[in-house]
């Protein structure tokens, strides 16, 4: 008697285990499914693209494809510059989100509640209402065309969401260290770099995470403040190259298939830490 | 502990610096809009003051602008009610499963996150194109053919494709942090589930999704925000059309602005619609203090 | 981090060398003038409309710019090229702060016009210095703003139907003089996969070029659009409301491409030239898709035009032809070396080079007389397009959405796709554009 009880149990259990592996694989798919589609288009030839297949078999993979959109697509450059203007936003980003968390969840000084809500309404204002004031401003300043106009900007966005992840982890932490630090006669700032810093590891790869994410590919912003081709972004790639090339479509898919794989290769190196800087993040809010 | 905690001096010297950026990036810039809101400014042409006639002109007759609004609720509502729930769902799916697999479902199901929204845009173009397109090849194939719609021409089709376009892009995010919050669930919990025989839909009832919550609260502020600032996908995909069927607050003013060239109304649309953002997120702020106290 | 900053840093000079030895190599062959070394480098910046330098008027364009720098070896151009609505965004904020590019290309649309006749942008030329142009009447009055000119027309466009002939002929189908034959060929084309005709709808005006070709379809008197749209009276226009319910007709019968509203402007040209559909309803502009080496050699060597089609039973001909001059250039009047971006601005379009270049090797529409630049050996796309103008007697102006203001345009642009879905109804789309034109009269 027991012994059928525990089958069926077993048999239930196995069938359970199944139906989940079948939705995660289905949903895997279909979430993973742009990467298959955007590589299948990019080796087809262009007269494939508007037939009657789902997919296309890639007979003869159109390989120069690859070749024409590296060579015209200026992916190295722009994505060196993305990455320039990205690592100096983030950088700037964590450092500004750590010296106001800090000064929010540890300082004691009088407007400090007021002020922090005042940093977080940041979270709230859509980038793209500043963009022509600003336009107008960076022309005074003569910062049009060069990174900084993008840097700006971007920080300034980044940094309320910053403080917002900052201030939750922090307030999560306790304070002996530190209080130890102060008797040892620590100042402020080391306290802040040499002891805080290291502890809240997590948060600030969700920053940067958060930061990457969110400024990797924005595109208006830039299209709007560069012109010339020295500082123009990865976005750029795909854009001027959809401009360029209007009736080679596969290249198209090539160009973004090409511009895809930095934010791609980060995610793979990062991928430890963006789980455990979110769960951290998230949960400690 | 307390002297230097309060110190003045440091306490400037740790605030005034990033104050400054967000001024220089965001207040001074807003701080000009409204100015330029009070103005009837057009391309190149003379600036005069009219001062507040924009926003009458918004709150009297600007039936689009408020469409846009109610597409974000639309779009939130989506958000919240379907998004939400399917990445707790898959969230603890993904726990489930457990080993090695946990680990590349969860990579999996963040790409989108990742890619760039101009190459998904491309991607859901060509998918729902009633003419090559995807969705309706398999419909046919699959004897559905009385389904196949023109997805992003159909004025009744169209603001639902947005929809599901924006959940899909953001479901990895959501997902990943729901998935934190039920790692977040100590061992010991799980433990004295399994003793009290707590399982399935009574442990996600009962100790499951009462310890989510703060996380959920997190998630669904940040899904309201993102509901309201909604641009790229819209820009990329439809315009906001056809007519205003699918138009949103952000695509809208950008709309305003560079091919109305009224700059000026603009601007009145990008402080009304920041006051908006804000307002949310204090009566949001509101309904959470009312529900802890 | 500093590692990658490094290395960045490195990289990207690596490049910036690189590109010195390549323009090095480049410009190696062409010998300098010993003068001209001593003459001091300037800088002026062109902005144009055109991303695409490898075909049709890019590349034309490309070949005038290159003929002015080795014309100007002291002159530097920095050029930025985007396409239509980033152009339009970068125009508005350079407007905005007064920062003109030296020469830019203009849109010679009322819309796209009248912010920078208002804002006293461009430099006023004197219309005695282009007689020898021999431009076509009309042309240079386009861009003429209350009695100044400021700016000169690039190309000479119309409406016409263009066709695939391998297409029609493999399927039996007659070259369309109709709407009536178009709704014939969409019925023969059923179930092939293939679809009569390419139009696109997401760059919306296209909707509204192919609805005013339709109105004068419907008449002999060419201005009656005009002066519909000029005075917001399209409601009570009859000729109107037949054309765009002609429109209706053809989307009623299968005609256009199911996606057709969806579908952008790269999207509608590239089912045409991919062989998916067998016609496309677009502007002249588009000849040079004749010697575009990206598109399959079958389709190329077979793409023709046709007048616009005729409309049964209503009273226009193909004497009457929307003609209008859609692009154009103009140099800033605030330039640093006006003398420069002014024989820039003349260089772009002169007729020796211009008309010469770009219609020995099909890429242009000119809007000046090109007889005298004919070969002999055109094409029979140059040839049908050349037959179409000539047969032209009557020209009528621009295109519904670009009268007024730039608010109209977009209200009317949006209002063309709306009625395109049949959202609204002819008499409710005419009401909105009386509307819209009414708001811009004010």
């Amino acid at each position: 008697m027991r012994n059928i009880s525990n089958a069926a149990e077993k048999r239930k259990k196995k069938f359970g285990r199944l139906i989940l592996w079948t939705i995660l694989i289905i949903f895997a798919g279909l979430q993973f499914f742009p990467m298959v589609w955007i590589v299948d288009f990019s080796l087809a030839k262009d007269t494939q693209l508007f037939g009657s297949d789902i997919l296309i078999w890639p007979e003869s993979p159109q390989w120069q494809n690859y070749v024409m959109a590296w060579t015209n697509g200026h992916v190295l450059r722009y994505s060196l510059n993305s990455m320039f203007v990205v690592v100096c936003t983030i950088v700037i980003t964590v450092f500004f989100s750590l010296t106001l968390g800090y000064a929010f969840t540890r300082m004691r000084w009088r407007h400090s509640k007021a002020v922090l809500s005042f940093v977080l309404l940041g979270m709230m204002i859509p980038i793209h209402t500043t963009l022509l004031p600003n336009f107008l401003i960076y022309q005074k300043l003569h910062l049009l065309d060069t990174p900084l106009a993008l840097i700006l900007p971007y920080s300034a966005f980044s940094i309320p969401l910053g403080v917002f992840i900052m201030t939750g982890f922090m307030e999560s932490l306790p304070v002996s260290l530190e209080e130890a630090a102060v008797i040892d006669g620590c100042g402020v700032m080391r306290i802040i770099f040499q002891i805080a810093f290291p502890l809240t590891k997590s948060a600030v790869a969700t920053i940067a995470v958060m930061t990457f994410i969110n400024n990797w590919n924005e595109f208006i912003m830039a299209s709007t403040f560069l012109s010339t081709p020295t500082w123009k972004t990865l976005p750029f790639s795909v854009y001027e190259f959809a401009g360029q090339y209007t009736s080679r479509y596969a290249v198209q898919f090539a160009v973004m298939v090409l511009a895809s794989i930095p934010a791609l290769v980060v995610y793979a190196l990062l991928n430890e830490q963006i789980t455990k800087g979110v769960t951290f993040g998230a949960v400690k809010e | 502990m307390n002297r230097i905690m309060s110190d003045k001096r440091m306490i400037a010297c740790l605030v005034v610096p990033g104050l400054l950026v967000i001024f220089a990036g965001i207040v001074f810039p807003i701080t000009m809009s409204v100015y330029l809101s009070l103005t009837d400014q057009q391309g190149g042409a003379a600036v005069e003051f009219i001062g507040l006639e924009n926003y009458v002109q918004i709150f009297k007759a600007d039936k689009t602008f408020w469409r846009s609004i109610f597409h974000s609720l639309l779009l939130a509502i989506g958000l919240i009610c379907v998004q939400h729930p399917a990445c707790i769902l898959f969230a603890i799916l993904l726990d489930k499963i457990g080993g090695r697999a946990e680990k590349v479902f969860r990579i999996l199901l963040f790409i989108p996150c990742i890619i760039s929204i101009m190459v998904t845009s491309k991607m859901w173009i060509n998918i729902l194109n009633p003419t090559f397109g995807m969705l309706n090849k398999i419909l046919q194939a699959v004897g559905l053919s009385a389904l196949c719609k023109n997805w992003l021409s159909d004025p009744n089709y169209v603001l639902w494709c947005i929809i599901f376009i924006v959940m899909w892009q953001g479901f990895g995010y959501g997902m990943l942090i729901y998935y934190a919050g039920v790692k977040g669930i100590s061992s010991d919990i799980n433990e004295a589930c399994a003793i009290d025989g707590a399982q399935g839909w009574k442990k996600f009832l009962y100790v499951t999704f009462p310890l989510l919550i703060p996380v959920i609260t997190v998630n669904v502020t940040l899904a309201i925000i993102s509901a309201l600032k909604e641009m790229e996908i819209i820009y990329l995909i439809t315009d906001g059309g056809p007519g205003t069927c699918s138009q949103f607050v952000a695509n809208y003013l950008y709309q305003i602005a560079f091919r109305n060239y009224q700059y000026g109304y603009a601007n009145a649309i990008s402080v009304v619609f920041v006051i908006i953002c804000l307002f949310v997120t204090i009566l949001y702020n509101m309904a959470l203090k009312a529900r802890d106290a | 981090m500093k590692q990658t900053r490094k290395m960045a840093l490195f990289m990207a000079s690596m490049l910036t060398t690189m590109e010195l030895l390549a323009g090095c190599g480049a410009k190696a062959p062409v010998e300098t003038p010993a003068e001209a070394v001593e003459e001091e480098k300037i800088t002026l910046r062109f902005f144009s409309a055109l991303p695409d330098r490898t075909t049709g008027l890019g590349l034309l364009e490309e070949k005038m710019l290159n003929i002015y720098r080795e014309e100007h070896p002291n002159v530097i151009l920095e050029t930025e090229y985007l396409q239509d609505e980033p152009y339009k965004v970068k125009m508005q904020t350079y407007m905005q702060s007064g920062n003109m590019p030296d020469v830019w290309q203009q849109f010679g649309y009322g819309a796209l016009l009248e912010p920078v006749a208002k804002g006293n942008f461009a430099m006023e030329l004197n219309p005695a210095d282009y007689d020898d142009y021999g431009f076509v009447p009309g042309a240079l009055e386009t861009y003429t703003v209350d009695g100044k000119l400021i700016g000169l027309p690039r190309n000479a466009d119309y409406e016409v139907l263009y066709y695939n002939k391998k297409t029609l002929d493999d399927y039996g189908i007659p070259v369309p003089k109709t709407t009536d034959d178009l709704i014939e060929a969409a019925k023969k084309l059923e179930g092939t996969g293939i679809y009569a005709v390419s139009l696109t709808g997401k760059d919306k005006w296209p909707i509204g070029d192919v609805l005013s070709s339709l109105v004068l379809r419907t008449t002999t008197d060419a201005s009656v659009l005009k002066r519909a749209v000029t005075t917001a009276s399209l409601s009570s226009t009859p000729e109107v409301s037949q054309g765009f319910d002609e429109f209706i007709r053809l989307v009623d019968n299968g005609v256009f491409q199911p996606s057709f509203a969806s579908d952008d402007y790269g999207t509608a040209k590239n089912l045409f030239v991919q062989g998916k559909t067998a016609m496309y309803m677009m502007g002249s502009w588009e000849m040079g898709m004749g010697s575009d080496e990206n598109i399959p050699e079958e389709v190329r060597n077979n793409i023709r035009a046709v007048a616009f089609p005729l409309i049964n039973g209503k009273e226009g001909t193909d004497e009457q032809l929307a003609l209008w001059f859609g692009g154009g250039y103009a140099a800033s009047s605030s330039s640093k070396h006006p003398k420069e971006a002014q024989e820039l601005l003349e260089m772009l379009v002169k007729p020796e080079n211009y008309v010469k270049i770009g219609w020995e090797e099909q890429l242009v529409i000119p809007p000046m007389n090109y007889e005298q630049y004919m070969t002999g050996n055109e094409t029979p796309l140059q040839k049908d397009m050349t037959d179409i103008l000539n047969t032209a007697k009557d020209a009528s102006g621009d295109c519904l959405c670009d009268y007024h203001t730039p608010e109209y345009k977009n209200a009317s642009e949006v209002a063309c796709l709306e009625f395109a879905t049949k959202m609204i109804t002819t008499e409710e789309f005419c009401q909105r554009l009386d509307e819209a034109a009414k708001a811009a009269l004010k």
